[in-house]
């Protein structure tokens, strides 16, 4: 076990060393793939997750912008509070 | 009240550079003046081009309002001609006119794209072909669903007239076929949607936009004693991160979880600088905070005060009333209970955790001066846990049965990014989307008063040695000045929105000056500044601020009250003290 554990620990000081070594631009191409691969398997989940997968479909189906940061970044606000508006300024029923 | 207090010292990792006494040079000088001045600017230019050139269509607003209020008089239910003068109102926006599009195509962000990146910024006519075929067939048959669902609607609504709407079963059966109508039209819009992709080039945009921004910034830095020559050289690489940032938001599968621009800027900027550093020559254009108070500044035209009443004093109550105190407690908690050692770091949690995510991170964090990797640790907490509430929570709703609104509300007000709050409630059903991004509007507004509250405790309370008093002249001083560059913006918009009218403010103002101009330019000066944050940060500094999981407690405490509360004054607002207003919507 304690074998198992000094063999783990050097070969990250191995990794470590060898990261250290490795000439700038070899670590720019390294992080970009790396980004890259990250993108396309965890987004991945989002096929594998059932609600994750429902998500995927409502943001597809509406085009919606899940990132939006401010109000004002997205459609679905202005509809939202459009439709509000009309329905307490102009209530069915009421004369 | 005698705390351990951060003295912040005078250098470079701060967000927000400020020092010294205000002289009248400084209003030419220093980046938070010169950053009021550049985003009045932008706001004047907005307000020039679509003030004074309003769409013909608004004309036709009173004959609309009109039709609502008859037919809401004449029937118990909204009817046909109710819904198609609501639609018709909404569709009128001043951005729609030809100078408008040619704006936004000028200032338009990198496109959808799934496994090629190129095709986020160049699309052919054969590609768009492509991609609309399959999705024309669909499109068809939703529109004749539509269109077969009308004459239904319409037919039961005049035998329902016909009855003068006194027999109670032919209205309900005329509601239903009209709730049925609109289902099949919203249905049908999006099939349209997704059969109307458009060839586009992005390129020359692009190039011209990077041309201008340098332009605009290089004047300003100029104007501060800076070299303009150095900042135009420096700045297309910069730029290009945040196209490459806004890619990656676009990227199918990322747009999913919501992870936006501002992380990718940050983690592109961050890849640079660790591992071949920032070139000397791009130095100079990495100018984060001048990028960041110009785009605050344009933040705040967009809080409009009168948006507060959108959906009347219930949400009033759950956005202005939980949100405050889940953000007072939850930095009380982490100054108290776990005793968090930067406190720029804790408020800047709090009020991205509580208030809106991103946009109440950028202006808090500038408003206390937090560090730069402050401020990205609250942006990458919060894309994370919005990632799992925007799945959990619709989710959690459906379980335990919550009623649209109620769930909307819940929703609107708990989790952080505007963006995940409307996927929540659309993951829930149109009536939940509609309240939840009612809901998370009236909160952005809190945003204003929150950057200034900050920004005063600041510089009254916590920057000082503990048991002094300053003075108001002191606090003047070391007041973040483009803060009220921001209050100005967002009480200048918020008149002008009172006194044209909700109608005319809605297309003109919002629908114009707002999303058709300075909203895309203050995204583009976001993602400048996350990718200048990046690009001057190293990985190293990160560490010291996750010994012992802090920020991770701070946030899953805070997260955990305010969906409780929320919950609690939500159901008390929506169902006990204002039923109307729920039974209206």
């Amino acid at each position: 076990m304690i074998s198992m554990k000094s063999c783990t620990i050097a070969a990250a000081r191995g990794v470590s060393a060898l990261w250290a070594a490795a000439p700038p631009w070899l670590k720019l191409i390294i992080g970009f793939i790396l980004v890259w691969v990250c993108i396309f398997t965890v987004g991945n989940l989002s096929t594998f997750i059932p609600g994750a997968r429902h998500m995927a479909e409502v943001i597809d189906e509406r085009n919606l912008r899940a990132t939006a940061v401010y109000y004002t970044d997205l459609e679905e606000s202005h509809e939202g509070s459009q439709y509000i508006r009309h329905s307490l300024e102009y209530p069915p029923g009421k004369e | 009240m005698a705390e351990p207090v951060d003295k912040p010292t005078r250098d470079a990792d701060y967000v927000v550079i400020e020092s010294g006494r205000t002289t009248l040079k400084d209003l030419y000088t220093k980046e938070d003046w010169m950053a009021i001045w550049m985003g009045f600017l932008l706001l004047l230019v907005g307000l020039l081009i679509y003030l004074p050139q309003p769409p013909k269509q608004v004309a036709e607003i009173p004959k609309y309002n009109a039709t609502m209020k008859e037919e809401a008089a004449k029937a118990p239910f909204k009817t046909v001609e109710w819904y198609n003068a609501s639609a018709a109102k909404k569709a009128i926006r001043a951005r729609d006119q030809d100078f408008g599009k040619t704006i936004q195509s000028f200032l338009a962000a990198p496109s959808d794209w799934k496994t090629n990146p190129l095709d986020a910024i160049y699309r052919s006519r054969e590609a768009a072909d492509a991609m609309n075929a399959p999705a024309k067939e669909a499109a068809d048959k939703t529109k004749a669903a539509e269109d077969a669902a009308l004459v239904q609607a319409k037919t039961t609504q005049s035998a329902a007239a016909a009855a003068a709407f006194k027999d109670t079963n032919l209205n309900a059966a005329a509601e239903k076929d009209i709730k049925a109508w609109q289902d099949a039209k919203s249905k049908a819009s999006k099939a349209k949607g997704l059969a109307g992709n458009k060839p586009y080039n992005r390129i020359p945009y692009l190039i011209g936009l990077c041309a201008l921004l340098a332009i605009f910034f290089g004047i300003g830095k100029a104007i501060m004693g800076e070299s303009f020559g150095k900042f135009v050289v420096g700045f297309p690489v910069v730029f290009v991160l945040a196209v490459l940032a806004y890619m990656a938001e676009t990227q199918n599968l990322m747009k999913y979880w919501g992870f936006g621009f501002p992380l990718w800027a940050i983690i592109f900027g961050l890849l640079i600088s660790n591992t071949i550093g920032t070139p000397k020559w791009v130095q100079p254009a990495v100018a984060t905070e001048f990028f960041i108070k110009t785009g605050l500044v344009l933040l705040g035209a967009e809080v409009l005060f009168n948006k507060i009443l959108a959906i009347g004093k219930p949400g009033i109550f759950v956005a202005w009333i939980c949100t405050p105190i889940t953000l007072i407690l939850t930095y009380w908690f982490g100054q108290r209970v776990i005793k968090m050692p930067s406190k720029t770091l804790n408020i800047t949690i709090s009020a991205d955790m509580s208030v809106c995510g991103v946009s109440a991170a950028i202006a808090t964090a500038a408003a206390c001066r937090a560090k730069k990797e402050e401020l990205t640790l609250a942006i990458g907490l919060s894309m994370v846990f919005t990632a799992v509430c925007m799945v959990a929570q619709p989710a959690f709703a459906k379980l335990v049965g919550l009623p649209q609104v109620l769930a909307g509300a819940w929703m609107g007000s708990t989790i952080d990014s505007t963006g995940a709050v409307a996927a929540a409630g659309a993951f829930y059903g149109d009536k939940a989307l509609y309240v939840a991004a009612t809901i998370k509007m009236i909160q952005n507004v809190l945003i204003g008063v929150t950057a200034f509250g900050v920004a005063v405790y600041w510089c009254s309370k916590v920057d000082c040695a503990p048991g002094t008093q300053v003075s108001w002249w002191e606090v003047w001083y070391r007041f973040p000045k483009f803060v009220i560059g921001f209050i100005v913006a967002s009480i200048v918009f918020s008149i002008i929105d009172q006194s044209v009218g909700a109608d005319m403010s809605t297309v003109m103002v919002d629908q114009g000056v707002l999303r058709g101009f300075t909203r895309i330019a203050r995204e583009w000066f976001f993602a400048l500044a996350f990718a200048s944050i990046g690009l001057e940060t190293n990985f190293r500094e990160f560490g010291e601020y996750f010994k012992g999981g802090k920020p991770v407690t701070l946030y899953v405490f805070g997260q955990s009250f305010q969906l409780m509360l929320t919950l609690i004054v939500a159901y008390i607002m929506f169902y006990i003290v204002f039923p109307e207003v729920t039974a209206g919507i």
